[in-house]
């Protein structure tokens, strides 16, 4: 028995979600929400009922990519999430304000993350994406370790070297932990100039990376600025047609890996 | 209400708890409950003693334990309790970021999450933001009383 309330009430939550996908990177600045909020928004989009919680707790950004209004609404069933596109989305930016610094703690970290997913009215999902935040800290662990029965992740980086190193660590935790990996994706991997592809940073890292670990190359997403004036414009990343198109292939790919899934 | 979602994980865990050691009959559980979380005790009790009904714990005596809230600050030393740091934060925090509850009353959103305390307080004597909640943080059954 954990003892704990709030870790029994988040596995009967987890018991009305088919399954979890996590959106990882171990490293900041790679485009990793806005990869996790298009996997979620293409779930959606594709009929699926989807949740997307955003967990990372010291620099959240999705409310900002969704344009999410929280009602700061609760009922018997929890905190009613943010409807946007078809999504319930929760976030930890709904209940500071915007500009105010979030300096939590290590294992404060672990149980706020749970208690975020927890105390959310997210009803009956197929899917819900989870933004793991930056690093292997508290919160990884707590959400590894809560979603594991049901968790597979997708694994974000770029074609920086110095991405590679810290995205290797990730892999290596979600292997030690069991989870499986349903592919890596590759984010600012090249522009198109002319209908021609450009990879600025020379051969794709992540390639060899997933031969190294046996994993599959989900796609290679470019360097949009499309992606950007989509959102500022007040639409979502999808609406970028460069962007979409590449997505398109790899959200097709997660959805026929994770269908084999004994848990599906 | 989230005293409800809370007393149903209370009673969840005590299930758990049963089912593993093949207990037929839960007497008394004793739950700590950190101050931070401001739960109304009497829904609680009520919530769970509906939830028990017709189960192994229907009748049970759940007893309460008010684990009373204390800050230490990390950089200057000062220490703090609740009243204090709901003062504060009542000072600076948002109106508009209240939850509402089915029956309209509005709640900090600590009432749900009580960790978000270290991005809503300071310390009040050097204004720091690295302090330590050093008790009364968290709902723990502290304590199951069986017949076998």
């Amino acid at each position: 028995m954990s003892g704990s309330p709030s870790i029994e009430l988040a596995k009967e939550k987890l018991q009305h979600i088919k399954a979890v996908v996590l959106v990882g990177s171990g490293k900041g600045g790679v485009g990793k929400s806005i990869i996790s909020s298009s996997i979620a928004l293409s779930f959606a989009k594709m009929g699926f009922k989807t949740g997307l919680l955003d967990v990372d707790l010291h620099g959240p950004s999705l409310h900002k990519i969704l344009k999410c209004k929280f009602s700061a609404e609760s009922s018997v069933r929890g905190l009613k999430p943010c409807n946007a596109y078809g999504l319930k989305f929760m976030s930890i930016a709904f209940f500071v304000d915007e500009d105010s610094p979030l300096p939590i703690r290590g294992d404060a970290k672990a149980s706020l993350a749970r208690d975020l997913f927890a105390q959310t009215d997210w009803g009956e999902l197929d899917y819900l994406v989870v933004d793991l935040p930056p690093g292997t800290g508290d919160e990884v662990l707590s959400i590894l370790t809560l979603f594991e029965s049901k968790s597979s992740a997708v694994v974000v980086s770029t074609p920086s070297r110095l991405s590679i190193s810290v995205v290797e660590r990730l892999i290596n935790l979600l292997k030690r932990e069991r989870i499986p990996i349903l592919g890596l994706i590759e984010n600012m991997s090249y522009i198109r100039y002319n209908d021609k592809k450009i990879h600025l940073f020379g051969s794709s890292s992540s390639r060899i990376l997933s031969e190294k670990y046996d994993i599959e190359f989900l796609g290679e997403l470019p360097l949009d600025p499309g992606v950007e004036d989509a959102i500022a414009r007040g639409g979502t990343p999808l609406d970028s047609k460069l962007f979409a198109m590449e997505f398109e292939r790899i959200t097709g790919r997660i959805i026929k890996k994770i269908a084999n899934f004994p848990y599906l | 209400m989230h005293e409800w979602s809370l007393a149903e994980g209370i009673y969840r865990a005590a299930l758990e708890f049963a089912e593993a050691q093949n207990v037929k009959e839960i007497l008394e559980i004793e739950v700590g409950v950190g101050e931070l979380m401001q739960l109304d005790l009497d829904i609680m009790k009520e919530a769970f003693h509906m939830l028990a009904k017709g189960s192994i714990m229907e009748g049970a005596n759940i007893i309460f334990k008010i684990e009373k809230a204390e800050f230490k600050c990390e950089k200057c030393g000062y220490t703090w309790d609740f009243e204090t740091a709901k003062e504060q934060i009542a000072r600076n925090f948002s109106k508009d970021r209240l939850i509402k509850n089915e029956e309209g009353a509005l709640d900090l959103p600590l009432h749900y999450m009580p960790d978000l305390i270290y991005a809503l307080a300071t310390c009040p004597k050097c204004g720091s933001s690295n302090f330590l909640v050093t008790q009364g943080r968290e709902v723990k059954i502290r304590k199951i009383v069986v017949k076998k």
